[in-house]
């Protein structure tokens, strides 16, 4: 009869631990700009605003216009540190509560675009696109309506 | 099949880790994702019985198997703009040999936005009884390696064909989230003995209201239905035995027949009601829920409940839970009827009457669930797409309390499941 045992299971649990103290080596952004586009009419967002749309608990700004979050590459540092900033929670977590949303038909997570540039090149584009950039954006395609932290 | 999850699985996981990460256009109107498991549960302390995660699996028939956790989910998803969505999403795992192929569909909608926080489907959807209950396939959505079996392992209404409201709306700082969902439930289970039975649920009605602010999430749910079990022949043939066995003009033995054969269900209504809550601040996670089952003239009545805790540390998270499901009635006192009925129907068949008493009470209870599990697991998030999870519990099953199990022979039984798996999720 094949039985594991706790004893079997102590090298991988010595392995783990020592894993989850290991000291993270990415570097976080200072400030995280949360942007929309110029053409939009809002003209600024609270943390909770912006928390709710990237939670997937509401699909409205405040004034009621709908808003279509978009997101940075999935494995990127600026994702990371975006959601670190907005939620408090690590990027493990939040993909494992989008995952949750996701798979059960619920809400959709919001698209990658890819880089700052991409995202900025998506807010020219759509009116009620969302995003964030690592780069505090010059010129006045985009507006910036919160600061992180 | 198992075989085929496993190949299919660790193709999806190393097709996840190793593609390049590509932007997807915003203009496409289809996704493709999956999830999967990976794992093996050994099961000590019991003989022959079979563990599964609900009653809708043909259990384990070794004490090591990978049969109960591993399955492979993919999901295609459909976006028509801001106002119309679809989506259809296969889950290949164990089930009873012959079980239909619809039963592998979780769920499979069109819907519609007339407003942003308003959503109509139609077609299978997930019911929203449980904070769990729609994502219990997807184990990297989950903090444990399984969802507590004491509170989940009786619920087959999960997917449900009809239709779906959903609302959203905002007050001061919290998020209210209400779901009403009518239709119907057809879905395959397995038996004591591991054969399949079927489970058809109609006039379904399920509502309910959830609210999340900051780190708290608080759900309220309930559903009222009428379901019918087709297992085959057998209660019937009980019933009829049990009848002609009352027949006999022995004072109080058709009201003592009676109740052996009230307790054998196969239909009616059946209620639902359940509250939950999770909490998330800083590194703790504390998630409870509680739930009542109601089926009259049934011994499936139950209070269920359960509290986890977890502690995130890095990567790693490090968990307890401990769950109870108690049932409302005790279990059935097999009436002696051997010496009363000897000077009627003679010894011989004094007995055989007693044997049918006998099973009519073993079958009754075999729908019983009556047991307690205490456990302790860590998840460690590897990737950002995976975790491993190791899990150990320790479970107490009270006599004729083993509903949960395939295979049981009704006695009392304690012991030990040791699980580790890997949980993945790609194309996200």
């Amino acid at each position: 009869m094949t039985v594991l045992s706790f004893k079997s299971l102590r090298p991988v649990a010595v392995l783990l631990l020592a894993f989850s103290l290991s000291p993270s080596t990415t570097l976080a952004a200072e400030t995280v700009f949360v942007v929309v586009s110029a053409q939009s009419q809002v003209r600024a967002l609270t943390q909770k605003d912006v928390l709710a749309l990237y939670t997937g608990r509401s699909r409205v700004l405040p004034g009621g216009e709908v808003a279509t979050p978009i997101d940075q590459l999935r494995d990127s540092t600026a994702r990371a540190d975006f959601y670190q900033m907005l939620t408090g929670m690590d990027i493990a977590r939040i993909n494992s509560y989008w995952a949750r949303l996701h798979f059960t038909g619920q809400v959709q997570p919001p698209p990658p675009v890819g880089d700052d540039a991409a995202v900025i090149q998506r807010l020219r584009a759509d009116p009620n696109a969302i995003g964030y950039v690592m780069q505090e954006p010059t010129g006045a395609a985009v507006r910036v309506v919160l600061r992180l932290p | 099949m198992v075989a085929g999850v496993v190949m299919g699985s660790a193709v999806m996981l190393g097709h996840a880790q190793t593609r390049p990460e590509q932007s997807p256009s915003l203009d496409s109107s289809w996704n493709v994702s999956g999830f999967g498991t990976l794992g093996v549960v050994n099961q000590s302390g019991i003989n022959g019985w079979g563990f599964g995660r609900n009653i809708t699996q043909r259990g384990t028939s070794s004490t090591t198997s990978a049969e109960p956790d591993s399955r492979l989910g993919l999901q295609l998803n459909w976006s028509g703009g801001t106002q119309w969505e679809g989506g259809i999403q296969g889950v290949a795992l164990r089930k009873p040999s012959g079980a239909p192929g619809q039963d592998y569909i979780e769920w499979a909608y069109l819907g519609y936005r007339p407003w942003p926080n308003t959503r109509l489907r139609i077609g299978r959807t997930s019911s929203d009884l449980f904070l769990f209950a729609d994502s219990r396939n997807v184990g990297f959505a989950l903090p444990w390696a399984r969802p507590p079996v004491d509170f989940y392992g009786f619920v087959p209404l999960i997917s449900v064909d009809g239709v779906d409201f959903e609302q959203r709306w905002l007050i001061d700082e919290s998020t209210w989230r209400a779901r009403a969902t009518a239709g119907s439930l057809d879905t395959t289970i397995a038996s004591n003995d591991g054969s399949r039975g079927r489970l058809h649920g109609r006039q379904m009605g399920v509502v309910s209201l959830t609210r999340e602010q900051d780190g708290l999430l608080m759900k309220a749910s309930y559903s009222h239905s009428q379901q019918r079990l087709d297992i085959g022949p057998g209660p019937a043939q009980l019933r009829q035995g049990l009848d002609q066995l009352g027949a006999l003009p022995l004072p109080g033995l058709a009201d003592t027949l009676g109740n052996l054969k009230q307790n054998l269900w196969t239909g009616g209504s059946v209620t639902y009601f359940g509250l939950g809550t999770q909490y998330e601040t800083g590194p703790w996670t504390l998630i409870a829920e509680g739930s009542q089952v109601q089926v009259p003239n049934s011994l499936i009545s139950a209070r269920r409940g359960y509290v986890s805790v977890g502690y995130r540390q890095g990567k790693v998270t490090y968990y307890g839970l401990a769950s109870r499901v108690k049932p409302r009635q005790g279990a059935i006192t097999e009436p002696d009827l051997a010496g009363s009925l000897s000077p009627v129907l003679g010894p011989e068949g004094a007995a055989r009457a007693q044997a049918l008493v006998g099973f009519a009470g073993v079958a009754g209870d075999s729908s019983r669930f009556d047991q307690r599990t205490v456990g302790v697991g860590l998840r460690w998030d590897f990737a950002s797409n995976a975790a491993l999870k190791l899990q150990v519990d320790r479970f107490d099953v009270n006599l004729r309390g083993a509903a949960g199990w395939r295979n049981s022979d009704g006695r009392a039984a304690q012991g030990t499941l040791v699980t580790v798996l890997v949980d993945f999720v790609w194309g996200q």
